[in-house]
């Protein structure tokens, strides 16, 4: 057999040693965990009170303007969409300005939503998270990423509009994540 | 800011610099596949516990690291490293490619009987096979990697591939191997 990567074996060998080099990718949190194992140790430098504050700039806009609303449900009857938004590390600004600037920036956009008679409410969701998997005792983490940090819940004829509503949310243009769900009933 | 397409040895200077958050994420997530693919094959079920614990080393042995090999083989290096501590408590890992025992027969899928033939070599050998035909390593490469000589690469890949062969041969023509 020749002494090279493929030569030597079938095709439909070769074939299922390429399938071999695509094997599952660990989950999104190990990313996390090497982090704060990393941190815990001081490799890493403590983050600081601005980047904190930067992981979660889309619920800080959130939080406040959930207080604004009063928690009241607002806009107008009809199919209703669950915007969830997910911090990443790159949708962290990288400055104490550019979580300032972020915040005034999702506020915008939330008020120009409410404006339109689109959205109904939103709230930011608290960084601690709890795992209920049935017969185990509850797991509690704090995902610095990869969590939803706050939701959005808007109103839409249809998924296609409430996926064109979403799309212009400055979280994506930052690198964020945002996951959409049509409210059955 | 930090460039995601930066190369290794700027984001490995700025870490060990500035115990740079960015620059860690960064290399973490170029390298990551190739290592959990490594760990996957050579520690199963322990891959993601082998995959944080050779980050942990990376990083602490980073300052070290002399840049004479590619950041990568370095990597996968500490991940075979990582994986040894599992094969010393498992079974099967032996001067032999492929135990006597080597599991079910072949069943003409080629895919699954190839898995199971790599997954029945002795891990020394699966180690050198997947570097080799999987990963595309040269034998020097995989010589850095394993810390052997390129020659006992190359004599490993050498029965390691025998080993597969005969396994996978083991019922050729009865079977219609490529049946599927």
């Amino acid at each position: 057999m020749a002494d090279t990567p493929g030569e030597g074996w079938e095709k439909a060998e070769r074939e299922a040693l390429e399938r071999m080099g695509s094997s599952p990718l660990p989950q999104a949190a190990q990313e996390d965990a090497v982090v704060r194992r990393l941190r815990r140790e001081g490799l890493l430098a403590p983050r600081r009170r601005w980047e904190i504050l930067a992981a979660v700039a889309a619920g800080l806009a959130l939080f406040a303007l959930g207080h604004a609303w009063g928690g009241r449900a607002r806009g107008p009857d009809g199919p209703r969409f669950v915007l969830f938004v997910h911090d990443t590390p790159a949708s962290a600004a990288t400055t104490e300005a550019g979580v300032q600037e972020r915040v005034r920036e999702y506020g915008a956009w939330a008020r120009d939503q409410r404006a339109a008679n689109r959205l109904v409410s939103g709230a930011k969701l608290s960084d601690e998270v709890v795992v209920l998997e049935g017969g185990r005792p509850p797991v509690a983490r704090r995902e610095e990423t990869g969590e939803a940090g706050g939701y959005f819940v808007i109103s839409a004829p249809d998924l296609a509009q409430a996926l064109a509503v979403a799309g212009t949310c400055p979280h994506l243009r930052h690198g964020g994540i945002i996951v959409v769900r049509r409210v059955d009933g | 800011m930090t460039a995601e397409g930066a190369p290794d040895r700027e984001l490995a200077e700025r870490f060990c610099r500035q115990r740079d958050e960015a620059a860690f994420r960064i290399l973490y997530r170029r390298h990551t596949p190739l290592l959990f693919r490594l760990a996957h094959r050579l520690a199963g079920a322990a891959a993601e516990d082998v995959v944080q614990d050779a980050w942990v080393r990376a990083a602490r042995g980073l300052p070290g690291f002399r840049w004479e090999a590619k950041l990568s083989t370095w990597l996968a290096g500490i991940v075979v490293n990582r994986c040894r501590e599992e094969w010393r408590t498992a079974p099967g890992a032996g001067a032999e490619p492929m135990p006597e025992r080597a599991g079910p027969p072949p069943t003409g899928d080629v895919r699954i009987d190839l898995e199971r033939a790599v997954a029945a070599l002795a891990p020394g050998f699966r180690a050198v096979l997947l570097l080799h035909d999987v990963e595309g390593y040269s034998h020097e490469e995989i010589a850095e990697v394993l810390g052997v000589a390129p020659g006992t690469s190359k004599s490993q890949l050498s029965r390691a591939r025998r080993a597969v062969r005969a396994w996978l041969g083991g019922e050729e023509g009865d079977r219609g191997r490529h049946a599927g």
